[in-house]
């Protein structure tokens, strides 16, 4: 399987036309300050029985913006193809702010394709978890992103 | 379209500019007049005009290129939605109504052929039990009447003018819709129908509808319309007639079983007639004037007819002390043994069905009666009967019964000190399943037809059983003389029905009385009472000597029995006057008549058909401190229609809003009910299901902003494109800076039918602070090869098989639904599937 890693910003169009393409699409964003970051990742199916999985991932902190935005287009006659997208985002500051937009647009029936998106901070539970083995607060925090970003 | 009340019509020559199409400020000016609006509504109408000359077209969403605003009328006459006649209506529409059962009178009075008359009467009693609590449930045109300062406070409050193009035009030129006011603390416990409110002065194309819930209290808005149960006798049981079915079998006249034919609704206005019959005066029937009921003329004064001849009469014609005719099934279908199929476990092989072959005895029947009374399944394997104490020689029986019937002899005995109980148990998973038949507690007790229909050798023993466990014998001297009666009681209305006439084929006349015990805390109780000189005959059965004669005379009776009928006197015929509800009816092979305790109020979800071609309705409601609120849509429009609806709720602290929205009809819908979470702890629910087929878009979804701590909002989507059709998921989900501590979720399920139909998904989620938990998922599937493959292979034909799976994949909103949309839910989306095999 392909594999395509974005490391810039901006607009990414990925086009499947060879019946049978797979494809993985990996995209992980950090911004800090007050950065203003948007990707945008297009997945336009236009062969029968391509694959694509899609993974945004993202850690938002101090008063930065971070936006996500996904779509898979699926044609017509492109039976038997499957595409998931998954964008998830980690808010570390109050100020931060994040956005996810992740858009389908099927237009045939013989397909799975399914994605789904979440904010969320990081728990206060998990971060009191490693706080009480005597890391500092620092440190717990910066595991609990490594791990996200990884995983 | 807009129907209004014929009291509201008017001499149209003044009002030139409304009658036509178009739209300037003149016309506006002319509806104010017409209306007798306060000022202030009509300066907030012409500005609302200038805000809509100057907003831009949506770009988004769907196409609505097709809309002309100079075509469109903004203000519709009595007369401008009728059809000239019923060749003008589409054969579409009629196609549907066909489908739906709707005999033709009533399709024209849909398709807006002949003007509809109000539902004032039946609106009329429902506003007294609404004024007592202080409710008010009015037309947006009485609610600014009368109370004009809350209109004006919250009119346009949440859903401004300038949101957009559609809400500055309905604020422009709204007409209809509904005004509710819930008082603080109130909690209205039947939904508010829009029907009622709504046929009297009917919904407009721009209907504006606002309702104010007070703090603390509660209410269920329905947008569409509602039923009433009328039970009636069929093969599976007791019914409600709007749940017949025309695979249904229902006992007729003849006390044949007999197949329904086709199902209808109708509209209906004149005299409602209610009538209660001896023997059974709880169940008041509620009939139409020309409706014939099987009765015959009472000839004697105070005595009993000597000639029985049943006639049909309409009910107008009938009078009190006629003798109604309760028909009498005297079918026997009686073999030596039942085989029944029942599923037993096989450890890790799973489940298979197992034939259990069941000697058909007098014992197995007086078992059963047992049962009836005392017996009751727990955890799915024990089977109990539970007695008193002191009735050892039934405890005895029992054990005897179940040696002699079952071979089962592991029968332990348990004794409960506090009730002076004794309980029969049985820990058999087959005799469980056996007994399942019968119901497992006693409110769902219930025969099947094979015991309804055995010989009359084993329904005496069947008698004897239930009577031992749940009757009695009760003999006082009273002032107005002796009592004597035999009594059998339960909680099962089926069952005490069903019991009733397998008496009546053993030739004993009985009635049911009805005890309500609500107060006490306790379910109502059904009585069945054989008095007179059929006690003689019981107690043979029962094993109690009971003399014929009693002081000289021969014992009483009002009841009238032979072979075919009960012909017992009717107590009471009241009536009056209705108009414009709906009255079911069905129609039955060879027989045409069918047995049910009265005729129901019923208005159908048939398509609206209108020559106009846009609905802009706006919906703002308030939910207060602690209040909920719930507001059901089920859209059907005819399919010409431009349905663009902004409804959105206001909800302050710890408040409730839930959003019920079902959209099938329309060309294209562009509807998004939102809610604004402004108080700590609100809470708002979004359930919306939308069906696309050809030419269709759907584009519906939900909007949440959040700006308190504390507040969570749940969104489920469903929906189905088909025949080229279009649905669409469009969300917007707004977490506030102050919001935190808020949580969020979305959920969108598409199913697409063929490869020509699309579903798309557009969520957003905004998110301002970073104590919160936002989640989005959507799928989009098709039905799977293996999903149909599992069906058919159990012999169920394609089209059935994805009527199934589609049912089943909307399943859990339509759940969320009254009952009686449930049923017409299901009826419509198997109507729409109708020859969708792809």
């Amino acid at each position: 399987m392909k594999k395509i890693i974005l490391k810039k910003p901006g607009k990414h169009v990925i086009e499947l036309k060879k019946p049978g393409e797979e494809v993985e699409v990996v995209g992980v964003f950090e911004t800090k300050d007050k950065e203003r970051v948007e990707v945008e990742v297009v997945i336009h199916h236009q062969a029968p029985r391509t694959l694509a999985n899609t993974t945004l991932k993202g850690v938002a902190r101090d008063s930065s913006s971070l936006k996500f935005m996904g779509l898979i287009i699926i044609d017509p006659d492109c039976g038997q193809s499957s595409s998931f997208l998954t964008e998830r985002i980690l808010l570390l500051s109050d100020q931060a702010h994040a956005e996810t937009i992740p858009d389908l647009e099927i237009l045939t029936d013989d397909v799975q394709c399914s994605h789904a998106a979440s904010i969320s901070n990081i728990s206060e539970k998990h971060l009191f978890y490693l706080m009480s083995r005597g890391l500092s607060k620092k440190q717990a925090e910066k595991l609990i992103v490594d791990g996200f970003l990884k995983n | 379209m807009a129907r209004y009340k014929h009291g509201d019509s008017f001499s149209t020559d003044f009002y030139k500019h409304i009658s036509k199409p178009g739209l300037n400020k003149q016309v506006i000016k002319e509806i104010s007049a017409l209306k007798n609006e306060p000022e202030w509504m009509l300066e907030q109408r012409l500005k609302a005009y200038e805000i809509f000359k100057f907003k831009p077209m949506p770009s988004w969403g769907v196409d609505l290129s097709g809309i002309d605003f100079d075509q469109i009328r903004y203000y519709l006459r009595p007369t401008d939605n009728q059809v000239s006649s019923w060749q003008d209506v589409p054969p579409e529409v009629k196609e549907t109504f066909d489908k739906l059962g709707i005999p033709e009178a009533e399709q024209k009075v849909l398709a807006g052929v002949k003007t509809q008359l109000d539902s004032e009467v039946v609106y009329g009693s429902l506003k007294n039990v609404w004024a007592k609590y202080g409710v008010e449930f009015l037309s947006m045109d009485e609610g600014l009447k009368k109370h004009e300062d809350l209109v004006k406070e919250y009119f346009g409050k949440v859903v401004p003018a300038a949101d957009n193009k559609f809400s500055a035009l309905n604020a422009a030129v709204w007409s209809g819709g509904s005004f509710v006011y819930v008082p603080p603390g109130v909690d209205v416990k039947l939904p508010l129908q829009a029907y009622f409110r709504i046929n009297a002065q009917n919904s407009g194309q721009f209907e504006r509808t606002l309702i104010i819930v007070d703090e603390g209290a509660k209410v269920h808005y329905v947008e569409g319309c509602f039923t009433v149960g009328t039970e009636i006798f069929t093969k599976r049981g007791i019914v409600a007639i709007e749940d017949v079915k025309v695979t249904d079998e229902v006992l007729t006249h003849t006390g044949k079983i007999k197949p329904v034919g086709h199902t209808q609704v109708r509209k209906y206005s004149g005299d409602l007639y209610q009538v209660r019959v001896t023997g059974s005066p709880h169940q008041i029937i509620e009939a139409t004037a020309e409706h014939p009921f099987l009765v015959v003329k009472r000839k004697y004064k105070n005595e009993r007819n000597k000639i029985w001849n049943p006639e049909w009469l309409a009910i107008k014609d009938v009078q009190k002390n006629d003798y109604a005719c309760v028909p009498i099934d005297r079918t026997v279908e009686d073999s030596d043994s039942i085989e029944q199929t029942i599923m037993m476990g096989k450890g890790r092989a799973g489940f298979s069905p197992v034939k259990v072959k069941i000697p058909s005895t007098p014992e197995l029947f007086r078992l059963i009666g047992y049962y009836l009374a005392e017996g009751s399944i727990s955890s799915g394997h024990y089977l109990n009967f539970s007695f008193n104490s002191q009735e050892r020689e039934y405890i005895e029986d029992v054990k005897k019964l179940l040696k002699l019937v079952f071979n089962e002899d592991k029968i332990r005995e348990s004794h409960h000190k506090t009730n002076h109980g004794t309980s029969v148990v049985v820990s058999s998973i087959k005799l469980c399943r056996i007994f399942k038949q019968f119901g497992t507690s006693a409110a769902s007790k219930r025969v099947p037809s094979w015991v309804m229909r055995a010989s009359l050798e084993k329904q005496a023993p069947l008698i004897l059983g239930w009577y031992r466990g749940d009757g009695n014998y009760y003999k006082k001297q009273l002032k107005y003389g002796l009592k004597e009666i035999f009594r059998v009681n339960t909680i099962s209305k089926t069952l005490v029905h069903q019991m009733r006439q397998i008496l009546l084929r053993l030739d004993i006349a009985c009635g049911v009385n009805r005890r309500i015990r609500q107060h006490e805390n306790r379910q109502t109780m059904f009585t069945l009472v054989i008095g007179g000189q059929y006690m003689v005959k019981f107690g043979e059965i029962v094993g109690k000597k009971i003399k014929s004669v009693l002081h000289g005379k021969k014992r009483a009776t009002a009841y009238h029995l032979d072979v075919k009928y009960l012909y017992s006197p009717i107590r009471s015929i009241d009536k009056n006057q209705v108009s414009n509800i709906d009255v079911y009816n069905f129609s039955v092979q060879d027989d045409e008549s069918y047995v049910a305790d009265g005729v129901a109020v019923h208005n159908c979800t048939a398509p609206n058909f209108s020559a106009s071609s846009l609905h802009s309705g706006v919906i703002e409601i308030f939910v207060k401190k602690g209040a909920q609120c719930q507001y059901t849509t089920v859209q059907n429009w005819y399919k010409n229609i431009y349905n663009l609806v902004t409804q959105r709720a206001y909800v302050e602290e710890e408040g409730k809003m839930v959003w019920t929205d079902f959209n099938m009809g329309s060309k294209a819908t562009m509807k998004y009910p939102g809610f604004i979470l402004a108080g700590q702890g609100a809470k708002g629910e979004v359930l919306s299901m939308a069906l696309a087929g050809a030419d269709q878009h759907q584009d519906t979804g939900a909007k949440a902003v959040h700006l308190a701590p504390h507040t969570s909002s749940t969104i489920i989507s469903k929906s189905i494109s088909k025949n080229g059709g279009r649905a669409s998921y469009r969300g917007l989900v707004s977490i506030g800076p102050k919001a935190h501590h808020s949580k969020n979720t979305v959920v969108c399920d598409a199913l697409l039918l063929d490869p020509a139909s699309r579903s798309d998904t557009y969520p957003v989620d905004k998110v301002f602070n970073s104590q919160v938990e936002v989640q989005h998922e959507a799928t989009v599937s098709k039905i799977g090869d293996d999903q149909l493959f599992y069906l058919m292979s159990r012999g169920i034909t394609q089209e059935t098989a994805r009527k199934m799976i589609v049912n089943g994949f909307i399943e859990d909103l339509v759940k969320k639904l009254p009952l009686e949309y449930a049923v017409e839910m299901n009826r419509l989306i198997d109507h729409e599937m109708e020859g969708s095999i792809g």
